[in-house]
């Protein structure tokens, strides 16, 4: 009994190590292929490590689209990073977070069609202000209500920051980010706003499905794919 | 059945040694169209990444690298560091990009374990640069800064947008001698920090002391600053790097400054963090570096704040308070 498992013990060492290596070929060989752009951290977290990554994808790809003369903003380059692929690995005690995306990817923009097909159009001008009024009533905790009532006022991603801003620094939230930060989602609210940068749902923090603040409907973040998020938490 | 086990255990053991030490490949997959000279960085640095590996598993005292591919001032500098530090690259194949700098390329994040030369402490990741002539020749390998830090410093502006370095050959110029610098504290190069700090350098160096409590001090706490001449800290630093048997000094939290007026002068303020196997501390060291000589940098002023001022209570020092390009007349 004791051989079999030092034995296992040492196999399982092996087949870790063959794990890595595997990892790092997969890596090394989206490098080598020009159809990709890329970035990659290595920190001593892996949230850390994924927001740096994250960044300077975001940075690649502002660089990279000037050079083929089509360049891009910051925010748009900052919703199509969201949307690119992740492989991690360890580096002795650190961790280390590879981002990467097609170029036709980027140069084609964000998957529209995606979009209509697992998203119920919602169009929140369709909502008198006393019926957001009601919704708020009956989904909110009554503590939430200020705050969260100032946030549904933006309608889209480009107001959030004037509402967000004075928001943080009255403490009343505690702390906001890009979706590719988010430490504990079952702790945030998310804000989703599709590529054209119109919010399209708050929803409300916990496990999936997720209230919509919005229309008050069960939702889940998967329904959202194509679409970027801002996460916040209140304190 | 015993021997079948035998067997088995050996192979698996026999696996895990051969893993013990790797070849080193470098691929360059961007920033050159010379394939000569792409595949003679590619071979320098594969050469000189397997040597090392090899180097480490045999823990040999002294690095013999292949003379064709490397300085001989490079390969001494590498040795000057092995003395105090082994290191191995964990990695078989590194695909990196090759950056164009002032006097030739570069290649950066090489990944690397690092552990003491004489107890073999593991001191942990730590990425290298490799600094190469125009014919593809390595003529430096540097431990880099926070490499988040580099990138973003390389590609965006640095601080002050008002004093913002905008030309991109400046801020890599700048970065690379930030990145030589901290490591020749990890290789104790007394030589080239004798070079670097300007004969007339101003050292200054904060401490904490206990006071009575009044409004300016209310935690009963202030730091006190004595000067030293660049002799006095040098000798200071001889006798550090004498009774350490290594010396782990990290750099983030970059910021460079030009100077308003005068152009080739630049702050640098970086928050330091020192250990070596008997102490260690975090502050803020900030430098004046002149650049007005591209190949003789020199630093003209450096001071050193610590980054907490009351344990205790977990006061920090006031960013305000920390030392910039104002506080000095150049």
């Amino acid at each position: 009994m004791k051989r079999l498992l030092i034995f296992f013990l040492i196999l399982s060492a092996i087949l870790m190590v063959s794990a890595m290596d595997r990892r790092l070929e997969d890596i090394n060989a989206v490098k080598r292929d020009t159809t990709y752009l890329y970035a990659e951290a290595t920190m001593k977290t892996q949230s850390d490590a994924a927001k740096v990554a994250n960044e300077l994808l975001q940075e690649e790809i502002i660089r990279w689209t000037a050079e083929q003369q089509h360049p891009m903003d910051s925010l748009t380059a900052c919703q199509l990073s969201l949307q690119a692929d992740t492989m991690v690995m360890r580096r002795a005690e650190m961790y280390r977070v590879f981002t990467y995306m097609k170029k036709d990817q980027i140069l084609s923009g964000p998957q529209k069609a995606e979009i209509a097909e697992s998203v119920e159009p919602r169009d929140s001008t369709l909502l008198t202000d006393s019926a957001r009024q009601i919704l708020f009533r009956r989904f909110l905790p009554p503590r939430d209500h200020g705050v969260l009532k100032k946030i549904l006022r933006a309608k889209n991603f480009f107001e959030l920051k004037d509402i967000m801003e004075p928001l943080k620094k009255s403490g009343e939230i505690t702390a906001y980010g890009k979706y590719a930060t988010i430490q504990n989602p079952q702790d945030c609210y998310l804000i989703i706003y599709d590529p054209a940068g119109n919010i399209c749902a708050l929803l409300d923090k916990g496990g999936d499905p997720r209230k919509n603040l919005k229309t008050g409907k069960k939702e889940t973040v998967q329904s959202y794919r194509g679409c970027g998020a801002i996460w916040f938490t209140l304190k | 059945m015993k021997r079948i086990f035998t067997i088995l255990v050996l192979a698996a053991m026999f696996s895990l040694c051969t893993m013990a030490y790797n070849h080193v490949r470098l691929v360059i997959n961007d920033g050159v169209s010379n394939p000569q000279l792409k595949k003679q960085i590619e071979m320098a640095v594969s050469m000189v990444l397997t040597d090392i590996n090899k180097a480490q598993e045999k823990n040999v005292a002294k690095l013999e690298l292949p003379q064709p591919c490397i300085t001989k001032e490079a390969w001494q500098e590498l040795n000057r560091l092995w003395e105090n530090e082994h290191f191995r690259c964990v990695e078989e194949e590194i695909v990196e990009r090759l950056l164009t700098t002032r006097t030739g390329f570069q290649v950066r994040n090489i990944p690397l374990i690092v552990n003491t030369a004489t107890q073999g402490e593991e001191l942990g990741y730590q990425e290298a640069v490799i600094n190469f002539d125009e014919h593809g020749i390595i003529t430096s390998f540097y431990y880099t800064i926070n490499p988040e830090l580099y990138s973003k410093l390389r590609m965006t502006q640095m601080s002050d947008k008002r004093y913002e370095v905008t030309d991109i050959r400046d801020r890599m110029m700048i970065l690379d001698y930030v990145e030589h610098f901290r490591t020749s504290y990890n290789m104790k190069d007394l030589k080239f920090l004798r070079q670097v700090f300007s004969d007339d350098a101003l050292i200054i160096t904060g401490k904490v002391i206990k006071v009575r409590k009044t409004e300016m001090a209310p935690s009963g706490n202030k730091v006190i600053y004595t000067t030293q001449t660049k002799q006095q800290y040098l000798e200071n630093l001889s006798r550090a790097f004498k009774a350490n048997s290594y010396i782990k000094v990290q750099f983030d939290n970059v910021m460079i400054v030009e100077h308003p007026t005068i152009r080739g002068i630049y702050g640098v303020t970086v928050h330091q963090k020192w250990n070596t196997a008997r102490y260690s501390d975090e502050g803020y060291v900030f430098m004046v570096w002149d650049f007005r000589n591209p190949d003789l940098p020199q630093i003209h002023v450096r001071t050193w704040q610590p980054d907490i001022i009351d344990k205790t209570r977990g006061q920090k020092l006031n960013p305000n308070d920390v030392f910039t390009l104002g506080d000095f007349d150049i």
